[in-house]
């Protein structure tokens, strides 16, 4: 069978902001299901991984089960920080909208749609 | 003794929407309206300003409202608790305390929180080793020649002592943004700054409501069924025994729903069981949400600890210049084009031998700007190249900049967007983030009546 692929975005939403250098995201289940599955699966490894390309030195995880989040604290992420990064995102600010871009094996507990 | 208060915020952010604080105040419905303006970036550029004229360095906007709205605060009975002093509070409070005299309400209180700027003490706080770095064993002496300005974060108590003083308006510099909710609560409940749990509450309803249109539905990621033509800005009704409801004003756009407050819950924090703050240290983990219906959602459940001796500071220093020049590349092969048009430009840079310190790309449509795995370079037949640089001369960006028109004849086919003059190299800030015991700092204040300003 075809292993199917789903967008974060539809299990979850999420918030990105600045704190100097480094950036956070925020990442909300809809569900308590969908909060188990991305406790699981988005590791700091992974997240480290996904943002490579923006120079990320460290990532911390932190668990918030009280509103089915997960904080990622990404360290050096933003190039400077918004006083000097010389990138359009200055503040990271688009990270967390990005994050929901992630392509993940579709959980069991999503119905499959009928076709 | 009060059971509730109301809290609203207007601002988020200086350059937030000028009009909100103006609706909000003429029509009311609230006791306090929090207006926070000051991001680490607004303290330098203050800075500079400050250099120019002594008597600048707070934010205009904030005398210039209570210009148009002196008549409904009489009226409302609202009193504004703001961060718009900046670098100079008690210009500010000069400023909007002549604006109040003109327009009839020279008895109005105006109270000032000052101490915060640090920037005359520095040079015997590095040589006594006292300022330390928050991630890194750096020493300040690699900055210290270049400093631009040097503020702690006060937490609550100035606010406080002017709201005991009678201040109906309270201007400070910096203080911990939530700090200007939980300082009317403390003053207003009479709570106990002991009583961690109580400061938890709020803070933690002046960090949901500190930017504005963030909590009710703006910059909300999740499935949305509202519109954002003018989102609502956000109400705390903040009870005694620390619990609050968060909603926003009426008949306006936005929403306020779990997953709203959830994102700025999260927002901009590290270890949500240890948010430092100046009162007090939340435990962001020990909030709960729940809906009460449209646009409400109460919050309870927030827990704290006794906050550590120090107090976050923050110091910008002068890191150059920097500066983006864009070009605009149409066609089928539009970003290999764009690719090409950057490597000219390097090649340039080499030959004319301009001095910059970094040179980066951005190719704006190709979906590869965050150079994450999934946004794989799409075929898009529109491009918007922006190239940055940094350099330590001004001098050396204007060489830079002017790299990018001859593009047009010189440079692939498919190549616009070059007009409207070069851009002017912007100044580059550094941020040095560090930590100082409260002992070395001292809070103060001014409570006067307008007339007497």
């Amino acid at each position: 069978m075809k292993k199917e692929f789903i967008h974060l975005s539809e299990i979850a939403h999420a918030r990105s902001g600045d704190k100097g250098n480094h950036s956070n995201i925020g990442v909300i289940a809809y569900t308590k299901e969908g909060y188990e599955h991305i406790n699981k699966i988005l590791t700091a490894k992974v997240i480290k991984k996904f943002f490579a390309g923006l120079g990320v030195t460290a990532v911390e995880k932190y668990e918030m089960k009280n509103i089915l989040a997960i904080n990622f604290v990404l360290k050096n992420a933003l190039g400077g920080g918004a006083g000097c990064s010389l990138r359009i995102d200055t503040q990271g600010k688009i990270l967390g909208t990005a994050i929901l871009e992630m392509e993940i094996a579709k959980p069991e507990f999503i119905k499959t749609k009928k076709s | 003794m009060r059971k509730t208060l109301s809290i609203a915020n207007g601002a988020g952010f200086w350059g937030d929407r000028a009009s909100v604080p103006v609706r909000l105040i003429e029509k009311g419905g609230f006791d306090i309206l929090t207006l926070e303006y000051l991001a680490e970036l607004t303290m330098s550029i203050l800075a500079a300003q400050k250099k120019v004229d002594a008597q600048m360095g707070y934010v205009k906007d904030f005398p210039d409202l209570i210009k148009k709205v002196s008549s409904s605060l009489l009226e409302k009975k609202i009193k504004i608790v703001t961060n718009a002093g900046g670098l100079n509070p008690l210009a500010c409070a000069k400023a909007v305390a002549k604006n109040l005299v003109d327009g009839g309400l020279s008895h109005f209180r105006v109270g000032v929180v000052f101490g915060d700027d640090i920037l005359e003490q520095l040079p015997q706080l590095m040589k006594k080793k006292l300022l330390k770095h928050m991630d890194t064993n750096l020493s300040i002496q690699t900055i210290a020649s270049k400093i631009i300005s040097a503020n702690v974060y006060f937490g609550a108590d100035g606010i406080v002592k002017c709201l005991q003083e009678g201040a109906d308006i309270v201007i400070t510099g910096r203080v911990a943004d939530a700090s200007l909710t939980l300082g009317p609560c403390i003053h207003a409940f009479n709570w106990d700054a002991q009583n961690s749990d109580l400061m938890a509450a709020g803070m933690i309803a002046g960090h949901l409501i500190e930017c504005g249109a963030q909590v009710s539905g703006g910059n909300y990621s999740g499935k949305k069924n509202f519109t954002l033509k003018s989102p609502g800005y956000p109400i705390a009704k903040i009870n005694a025994d620390g619990t609050f409801l968060i909603t926003k004003e009426k008949n306006t756009d936005g929403c306020v729903s779990v997953g709203t407050v959830s994102e700025q819950l999260i927002y901009e924090i590290g270890d949500p069981q240890k948010y430092f703050t100046p009162d007090v240290i939340c435990d962001f983990t020990s909030v709960q949400l729940k809906q009460m219906g449209k646009d409400k959602v109460f919050v309870y459940g927030c827990k704290g600890q006794t906050a550590s001796n120090t107090l976050k500071t923050s110091i910008a220093y002068d890191n150059g210049y920097k500066c983006s020049n864009t070009l605009f590349v149409y066609g089928q092969n539009a970003y290999e084009k764009a690719k090409e048009c950057f490597e000219i430009i390097q090649y340039q840079v080499k030959q004319e031998k301009i001095k910059l310190i970094s040179l980066f790309p951005e190719f704006l449509g190709s979906g590869n700007t965050l150079v994450i795995p999934v946004n794989k370079v799409m075929q898009s037949k529109e491009i918007f190249l922006r190239v940055s640089a940094a350099s330590d001369q001004k001098e050396e960006l204007m060489k830079f900049s002017k790299l990018f028109a001859p593009l047009v004849t010189s440079g692939p086919a498919g190549v616009s967007g070059y007009t409207g003059g070069l851009p002017k190299p912007q100044k580059s800030l550094g941020f040095w983030p560090a930590l100082l015991d409260k002992k070395y700092v001292k809070v103060e204040t001014i409570v006067k009546n307008a007339g007497d300003f």
